[in-house]
């Protein structure tokens, strides 16, 4: 079918250069006698310029304030004059004798000739602009990558709710993530969410659950990086943070995505920057952790569909290298992702005098918002005097922070599995896609535009049903090769980012930072219902 | 669609587009006034071959061109055209670059749009040649629009070829 419409496309096309009749334009004129260019010009308020074409070949053009001195047989004026072969010989003010000129000539003015047609082109350029930066700044809508998953039917993706397994980009990276989605009251005890393939993938879903933890009053349950579950309480915002622009406490404050962010370095993609946090008030220094909302900028995106640019045409056996074991996934985790590294929280000990590392916060996928919790320990509880200090260290230009807090931690606990209890696509259950994501031998396969939405039936404790949810995906998927990426082939750039990526990381930095300037500013200009941001503090 | 096909349909819809721009010695449409250069004229011979190249001259039995000849580098050489073996010819007098830039760039920024390339690409491509169709007629004559008579008007020298020019001498 869209074969068939390409060609009623340049069928009409062809259509339209047959039909096309030109309207031809006749603005020139040809004068031998200087009378009669004397009568042809009189009337004219502004007189055109005149080129006066020599016996010999020679050429004068003549501004517009010439004259003809038919008495003394002159055309007077100032203008520039071209020998035979057109090179410019004089400008200024001439004198012609009118015997020696053969041909008069005058034009038109054509100003405003193009007018429409540049006001068209113009908008076609304009809005080809912008569809090419919406898709940079928006690339799951164009280009795409992992599922997504949407609590709120109207959501677009700036605000998804989760995004699965974005790392399972082949079978043998096949990867469960789990995502917080945060606190709910269920008023029926049935929570349904969206899973939407918005790519030009192929997502293989083996299982799609929910973790469910009951709350009472003011808890809350964080998820560690690494996926256990803690119960906690109180929560203590910073007094004071601070960053290479200076204050930024007001940003990190609440869960408004009013993110604080930063731009990448212009020389080196891994050069790490700090961010100083202050914390007063805080009662005890026991049971302490902190909590982090945050997601990636697109730097990680950017590097994905390069390295499928190096491949080129080679991608195919590439990945096929992978699933037949390769050490081609071990190198990029200990390589490019080691040398970005992740966020790493250090506590101030006053008894050592020294930062004190205490965990490290990562999550891939720039599209949903993370929320973490690491607990601190090692907190001297001697030299405590209600004030806290942490650090954050983080790759300039990768990370973006939306809120951050300190809670204190109760217990550990284990949530409640609470499988998929119906599928729905296009209004009616879907009872194969059910059976598939029952069994862990068989995959719910996704292609670009599918939508399924998963119906949950929450259990109600003593008439609560307060939960904390978290959801649960696995699986992997595939990208579709596009054209653009297989001309594109450079074998010696993608070895260079798997073997030795600080040397890929510095000399990529040109590169990627004109792609990120545009990219992040119609980020920010492209989003809603959020508040203002700017770049002056960068 | 396959790479090859794609590259192929890409190039055909740029010559399309191209064939509406015109050599950079034709003035924009603000300095027609003041070019001192012929304009741009596209023979078709009775023989089925072609001389494209600046208009020299129009004479009663011959039209003189300084043609280009792109085989390996561009070489020009001074032509005389007998009348009488011209099928058709198309005279290009401005150069409408402005507007035609930007329906090149339209294009050369589809493959950003991901997989809405499939609507944005005809579209632009279409748009593209509409707009260039409309302004065809702005900047170019065919035979049948001009005379001999008119078309001497659009020569670098309307008076006929100058004594003892050399322009291949004086090129190199």
């Amino acid at each position: 079918m869209r074969k068939k419409i390409f060609y009623y496309l340049f069928y009409f096309v062809f259509a339209a250069l047959i039909v096309q009749s030109c309207t031809p334009q006749y603005f020139r004129s040809n004068y031998h006698d200087a009378n009669e260019l004397l009568q042809e010009t009189a009337g004219l308020k502004e007189k055109p310029y005149l080129k006066a074409h020599l016996r010999d070949g020679d050429l004068y053009v003549l501004w517009d304030s010439w004259q003809l001195d038919t008495t003394q047989g002159l055309l007077l004026g100032e203008g520039d004059q071209y020998n035979v072969y057109r090179k410019k010989v004089y400008q200024g003010k001439v004198t012609i004798p009118l015997d020696s000129v053969v041909i008069f000539e005058t034009n038109t003015p054509l100003k405003d000739i193009h007018n429409e047609e540049v006001t068209i082109s113009t908008l076609i350029f304009a809005l080809n602009v912008v569809g090419a930066i919406a898709c940079l700044v928006n690339p799951k809508a164009c280009f795409g990558s992992c599922p997504t998953f949407y609590t709120n039917e109207s959501d677009n993706v700036h605000y998804a709710s989760a995004e699965g397994f974005s790392n399972a980009i082949s079978p043998s990276m096949e990867d469960s993530d789990i995502d917080a989605l945060g606190r709910w009251e269920i008023a029926d005890s049935i929570f349904s969410i969206k899973m939407k393939n918005e790519a030009l993938e192929t997502h293989y879903v083996k299982n799609v659950h929910l973790r469910a933890c009951p709350l009472k009053d003011q808890e809350r349950v964080y998820q560690s990086p690494s996926d256990k579950f803690y119960l906690c309480e109180s929560i203590y915002l910073p007094s004071l943070a601070e960053a290479a622009e200076g204050d930024i406490t007001s940003l990190l404050k609440a869960e408004d995505k009013q993110e604080r962010f930063s731009l990448a370095d212009e020389k080196n993609l891994s050069s790490k920057e700090e961010i100083f946090l202050t914390f007063e008030g805080v009662e005890d220094a026991k049971n302490l952790g902190l909590v982090l909302s945050f997601r990636q900028m697109l730097m990680t995106t950017y590097f994905i569909y390069s390295a499928l640019d190096y491949m080129g045409d080679e991608a195919g056996y590439i990945f096929a290298e992978i699933e037949r074991g390769s050490d081609l996934k071990d190198k990029l985790k200990s390589g490019l992702k080691a040398e970005l590294g992740d966020i790493d929280v250090y506590f101030w000990s006053e008894k050592k005098t020294e930062w004190v590392f205490q965990g490290s916060f990562y999550e891939t996928g720039p599209i949903a918002i993370n929320q973490q919790f690491i607990p601190l320990c090692s907190i001297d509880s001697h030299h405590f005097d209600k004030q806290l200090k942490l650090k954050l260290v983080l790759n300039k230009g990768l990370w973006r922070i939306d809120y951050l807090a300190l809670t204190r931690l109760k217990a550990e606990v284990i949530p409640q599995e609470i499988p998929v209890q119906r599928v729905v696509r296009q209004g009616s259950f879907d009872e194969e896609a059910l059976k598939r994501l029952r069994n862990s031998n068989q995959y719910l396969v996704t292609m670009p535009g599918d939508e399924y939405e998963f119906h949950f039936a929450l259990p109600e404790k003593n008439g609560n049903r307060t939960y904390e949810l978290f959801l649960y995906s696995k699986g992997y998927y595939l990208e579709w090769m596009r054209d653009e990426w297989v001309q594109d082939k450079d074998l010696r750039k993608l070895k260079q980012m798997i073997d030795k990526p600080k040397k890929y990381l510095k000399s990529e930095a040109k590169a990627y930072k004109l792609y990120e300037q545009e990219m992040e500013d119609v980020f920010w200009g492209s989003r809603i219902k959020t508040k203002n941001f700017s770049y002056e503090n960068f | 669609m396959k790479t090859s096909k794609f590259t192929a349909l890409l190039a055909f819809c740029f010559a399309l587009l191209t064939a509406c721009s015109a050599p950079e010695f034709l003035p924009v449409a603000e300095e027609i006034g003041e070019n001192p250069y012929g304009s741009y004229i596209d023979i078709q011979l009775l023989d089925k071959s072609e001389i494209e190249g600046e208009l020299i001259a129009v004479e009663e039995e011959q039209i003189w061109v300084w043609a280009e000849y792109k085989e390996v580098n561009l070489v020009k050489k001074l032509k005389a055209v007998a009348k009488k073996d011209i099928k058709s010819f198309r005279v290009k007098y401005l150069n409408p670059q402005p507007y035609t830039k930007f329906l090149v760039g339209s294009l050369l920024l589809t493959p950003l749009h991901g997989y809405w390339l499939i609507y944005s690409f005809p579209l632009d491509t279409i748009a593209g040649i509409l707009v260039s169709l409309e302004g065809t007629g702005d900047y170019m004559y065919r035979d049948n629009q001009i005379s001999y008579r008119q078309l001497k008007m659009f020569a670098r020298y309307p008076q006929g070829l100058p004594p003892n020019l050399d322009l291949e001498a004086q090129s190199k």
